[in-house]
Order: C-alpha cells, then structure tokens, then sequence
C-alpha cells in the first residue's frame, strides 16, 4: 500500500517570521509538500517514457531548462539529470508510470521528496532579495530557465513561477530555518 | 575570486566548486603489476607547475558535475574549461 507522509516541515506551514514582510515588498511562504523525483538517464533514451509518464512533459534540452506540463515541472540538473516536481498524491504513481516506461533503459528514478522543501518568493523586491545573496542576477533568468547556486551559503535551486515577481527555491530542509533568518534580516536592507 | 566558466551552468564564482587536483592522469591499465613505487607515482606524485596547469573542478552547489579547467597557477587566468574527455592545449613552443 502506498504511503504518504504528510507533516510539516521544518518552517511549519505559515511561519510567523514571513508575516511582515510585504511591508517590504516581499512575500514568502512555504509551498505545501511537493512529490519530486530525481531521474537519471540519457535524454534520447528516456525522452518518450517520461512524456507518457509525466502528461507530455519534454525533458530534452539544456542543462538547468526548466519546463511545466500541467501541475508537473521538469527542472534539467546535470546533461543526464531532472527533478520532476508532481503532485505530492501523484509521487508513486508517475514514480511506478516511470519505472514501467524505463524498463530496461539504463536509467535511475529516486523518490527524493523530503530532500528539499521548497519556498515561494515574491513581490517587487524579489530580485533585490537575490542581489543581495547572491552574485547571480536573477532577472535575467528566462521562465524556462532555471539556476542551481547558493544563498547565503545554502544550496537552492530557482526557478521562476512567474518572473520577476515570483520564484520557487528549493533548499535541504536542514537550511531552511538559516535562510528563512537570512530573508528575513536581508529585507532590512532592501 | 575566481570566475569559472561551467560547461553546463554558464560563469560562477569560485565559492560554487572544488578543485580536484592536476587533470589528465590516467589510472595504469594493469595496477596489479605495478611496483609499489610506480603506484605511488600514479597516486601521489604532481607537476608543480608554473604557468599554464590543467586541473580538475567540480561544480559542486551547480550542476555537480566534473570537469577541465585550464589555470595559470601564477596569474591564476582561465583560459579555457572543457569537458573530462577533452584534450589539453598543447603547450606552445618556446623561442
């Protein structure tokens, strides 16, 4: 039988330290657990399964494209690696959609859904948010293009839901609470 | 701080990597046959070199892949970065 741990994360659900900070035209909060899995394999090889797995999503391209199909994202990390952002209630079964399509291709599928949580920053001084932790410039990043860096020393992937104005980055849980004081402080100076 | 030009992710600071050591040292074919000290010069022994150096880095916070940079270890310029399977500058002519 499948199971699907729900809980919160190490943030809560609506932590209180975001509560004020569009008042500094920024808002941030914390994306309900995501399904992700971490795929592995050679694009021309896995291409097709994926699709028929994932409603038609494309994972051929450069490394860091990022593509969406419906409530499913492809983020490409390596020339031979995606993140495949689903539904938390959809992991298993695009995992198991996967493992069928992959049968026999030289390729990895890993559920890695509490290996990151993820946050969703916005407002019109979220790029400044960027600039001030990171050398990066955020604003050039193209909707299908995301960035794996760091903030404030912590490893994110971001990816643009809608920018300029809002972007998702996953990070390990275990820095979560380091950078949300790290957002927090920054705004200070935004 | 260095600016390093990932293959994949695109110009990134130094921070972003780790540095692996001199590229292009291939493991002997038959290490059971080696002499201890022939083993220990695969394993142990580097160029020390001054000037141009190709080296291996690992974009480590990135793409977290391997790959060759090329460094002059005096004025720590970059000249090129290229995949593993790639092949060094030949070294130019002196006078």
């Amino acid at each position: 039988m499948d199971r699907v741990v729900q809980g919160q994360g190490p943030l809560g659900d609506d932590p209180p330290m975001f509560a004020d900070l569009a008042a500094h035209g920024l808002t941030v909060s914390v994306v309900p657990p995501l399904g992700q899995i971490n795929l592995r394999g050679l694009d021309h090889e896995i291409a097709q399964a994926v699709a028929a797995a994932c409603n038609g999503l494309d994972v051929t391209g450069p490394t860091n494209r990022c593509v969406a199909a419906g409530a499913s994202w492809s983020l490409c990390l390596g020339p031979d690696e995606w993140l495949l952002v689903v539904p938390k209630h959809d992991t298993n079964d695009t995992a198991r959609d996967l493992a069928a399509g992959l049968a026999g291709k030289h390729a990895s599928i890993v559920d890695v859904s509490s290996n990151r949580i993820a946050l969703d920053v916005g407002g019109p001084k979220a790029v400044s948010l960027f600039s001030s932790l990171t050398s990066l410039d955020i604003s050039d990043l193209g909707p299908d293009r995301c960035v794996q860096t760091m903030l404030a020393k912590a490893q994110v992937i971001i990816h643009p839901l809608a920018a300029p104005t809002t972007y998702r980055v996953f990070l390990r849980p275990s820095y979560a609470r380091h950078l949300a004081d790290v957002i927090v402080d920054a705004t200070r100076f935004l | 701080m260095l600016l390093i030009d990932c293959p994949h992710c695109g110009p990134r600071d130094e921070t972003e990597f780790h540095a692996g050591g001199e590229a292009h040292i291939a493991r002997p074919e038959k290490a059971a046959e080696l002499t201890d000290a022939q083993w220990a010069d695969y394993l142990f022994m580097r160029s020390n070199t001054k000037g141009w150096f190709a080296e291996r880095w690992v974009h480590a916070a990135g793409c977290r892949r391997w790959f060759n940079v090329e460094r002059h270890t005096v004025t720590h310029e970059i000249r090129r970065t290229y995949p593993m399977a790639g092949a060094p500058t030949e070294p130019e002519e002196g006078p």
